[in-house]
């Protein structure tokens, strides 16, 4: 048997609480009504009547009023909480006596079928009801038949049991200071392994974690693919302490890891197989630790006609690669210098360059293309104007240079190699 | 009851008898092998970084996850995208122009496994001070895997450790009036050695 709190006047947050007293199985199908399993709680309170009786006295006492509905189907209870109102108990194989007067429009059906069954001149649950259940079936599917055992309260469902949301989160405040990795990353260690062992209960992986530690530093790490790997956080962890110390001696340990779905484990048949994510997330880490933090990652090309604009990102090394068909042409070279390497220029009398000295780069110039002129992105701090040229000198190698438009100065910005 | 007789050399495990060849290389070249190093060097605009992004496009549009361990950093993205590299199959590490740290992390991408070609590009970084070990390290590392180290250089570095050696000449450029159209890439195979080899030569564009 099954219980139906449905609000009528005072606080909506009392309820669940109010639920709880009486049983853990609590199902909240909105925010004003409570669905609860009542079957076992005789023993305690009496009959069924004495239980609805119970609830109201505790939630009177709480300053809630409710309607309550007892039945052998939640969706039964649920009706008559909602559309008789008071207290009522309704003994299996009678709830059509009890529904039965209430009009065909209170009935949970969707817009469709309320207006077929209007225009059918059905008026009352208790007229839906008598209609053949093979036919209903037939004329208005599966639902239809659903709608009719409702009335009846017949067959069965279990509830879905509201859960509370969890809170993967833990603290240890520690008796003594730490200023040294390794004791901290103990510590650490123990709080993620309970975590995650909590968050592998609920069938969930890590999406990100933040470690707060009192009072100033704080370590947020994001994995690009769920992680359910104590190991491969800690890790993470240990990598980003490496490389940025705390400058403080640590007092208190905060733990809170972001939940997320599972990765599913299989992808394309035909693709090679793609890097271990958890591999590849610490050699991205171990690898920033060597070269700087924005200098490992896949290149992105940015949407705009500045030359050398990219950025680099890692998300996307971690998405399993498709077979393409590859240019068959091969495609000239470049090499940029970064900085570009400021040049001193000649030029001839047609005001073409003659002869380019820079670092590393000397020569005369025996063919020449340009200027091409390029400007762009004046509207922001990053607008350029230069004209460019493509040079070969005379020993052969083949480079572009550019002269600013601001500075007049010459630059050498790579080469075609 | 006579126990079967097996022969000892049957016990032991043998290695291939020849290394996997991919072809990421231009028509006339040699494939490249995989658990090997493959050298390409030679002087600037001969054509190393189109052929290293040749390499690129073909194993990233194989599916292949890469990575390019760049240590003068002068990668230029746009290029390589318009030479067919999937940029999002390319791991690009930039060491800033210290080429000891582009050996650690190119030590690191091999022990890491999962990288079908990783290329190690040296050209513009000062090599001199690279000892000879670093290439004997390498070539255990990549050794008995399935990835491929394509190292591109201005002149040769490794000696022993390349299985193959592809030098390269500074070839004609093609200058249509006003515009550069492209060049000619003249390659030989240096190791294995071949009798008086004869230069192959690759045809690039711009467009």
């Amino acid at each position: 048997m099954y219980a139906c709190l449905a609000i009528q006047r005072g606080p909506v947050d009392a309820l669940p609480e109010i639920a709880a007293m009486f049983s853990p199985h609590l199902e909240r199908p909105s925010e004003d009504i409570a669905l609860i399993a009542v079957y076992g709680l005789e023993r305690l309170f009496g009959t069924y009547a004495h239980i609805a009786e119970t609830i109201e006295r505790e939630a009177a006492a709480r300053g809630l009023e409710l309607a309550i509905a007892i039945a052998s189907h939640p969706d039964t209870a649920m009706l008559a909480a909602r559309h008789i109102g008071g207290v009522v108990v309704i003994d299996p194989a009678t709830e059509l006596a009890v529904l039965g007067p209430l009009p065909i429009d209170v009935l949970p059906a969707s817009l469709d079928i309320l207006d077929t069954l209007m225009r059918w001149g059905v008026e009352t649950l208790a007229d839906f009801a008598a209609l053949p259940p093979l036919g209903v079936i037939e004329r208005l599917g599966e639902e239809g038949g659903r709608l009719q055992a409702l009335i009846e309260g017949r067959g069965a469902r279990p509830l879905r049991i509201a859960r509370p949301p969890e809170d993967y989160t833990a603290r240890i405040d520690l008796d003594e200071p730490l200023s040294q990795i390794e004791p901290l990353l103990f510590i650490v260690s123990g709080m993620v392994n309970d975590i995650v062992k909590r968050l592998a209960s609920h069938r969930l992986a890590v999406a990100a974690i933040k470690a707060s530690l009192a009072p100033l530093h704080e370590v947020r790490i994001s994995f690009p693919v769920p992680v359910d790997d104590p190991r491969t956080i800690l890790k993470q962890v240990h990598l980003e302490l490496e490389a940025h110390k705390p400058r403080r001696a640590i007092t208190a340990v905060a733990v809170e890891l972001k939940p997320t779905p599972p990765r599913p484990a299989q992808h394309g048949f035909f693709t090679p197989p793609a890097a271990e994510p958890a591999e590849l997330q610490t050699l991205l880490a171990r690898l920033r630790a060597i070269v700087g933090d924005d200098s490992a990652g896949a290149p992105e090309l940015l949407n705009t006609h500045r030359p050398d604009a990219w950025r680099l990102r890692s998300d996307v090394l971690f998405e399993p690669g498709k077979i393409t068909t590859a240019p068959a042409m091969t495609k000239v070279g470049f090499r940029y210098y970064r900085p570009a390497l400021a040049a001193s220029v000649a030029v001839n009398k047609e005001h073409r360059p003659a002869r380019v000295e820079a670092r590393g780069v000397r020569g005369a110039v025996t063919t020449s293309t340009g200027p091409w002129r390029s400007t762009g992105e004046w509207w922001t701090g990053t607008s350029w104007a230069r004209d460019e040229w493509d040079i070969a000198l005379d020993d052969g190698a083949r480079y572009r240079l550019y002269r600013e438009h601001n500075s007049n100065s010459w630059f050498v910005e790579g080469l075609y190699d | 009851m006579s126990l079967p007789v097996r022969k000892l050399a049957d016990l032991i495990p043998r290695k291939p008898a020849a290394a996997a060849l991919c072809p990421y290389t231009p028509a006339g070249l040699p494939d490249l092998p995989e658990g090997a190093i493959t050298e390409i060097y030679g002087p600037r605009s001969s054509g190393r970084a189109t052929l290293l992004h040749a390499a690129l496009a073909a194993a990233t549009n194989a599916g292949e996850l890469c990575a390019l361990i760049d240590a003068a950093d002068a990668f230029d993205p746009c290029s390589a995208s318009h030479a067919g590299v999937h940029l999002n199959r390319l791991l690009w590490v930039r060491s800033h122009h210290d080429a000891h740290d582009a050996l650690k992390a190119a030590d690191l991408v091999l022990h890491a496994g999962g990288f079908k070609l990783i290329a190690l590009d040296l050209c513009g970084a000062d090599t001199q001070r690279i000892p000879i070990s670093w290439w004997r390290r390498l070539r255990l590392a990549v050794e008995n895997t399935s990835s491929i180290l394509l190292v591109t250089t201005g002149a040769p570095l490794l000696r022993q450790a390349a299985t193959i050696q592809i030098a390269l000449e500074t070839h004609r450029a093609l200058w249509s009036g006003t515009l550069f159209e492209g060049a000619d890439i003249a390659a030989r195979q240096r190791k294995p050695m071949q009798i008086a080899p004869a230069p192959t030569i690759l045809h690039a564009r711009t467009k």
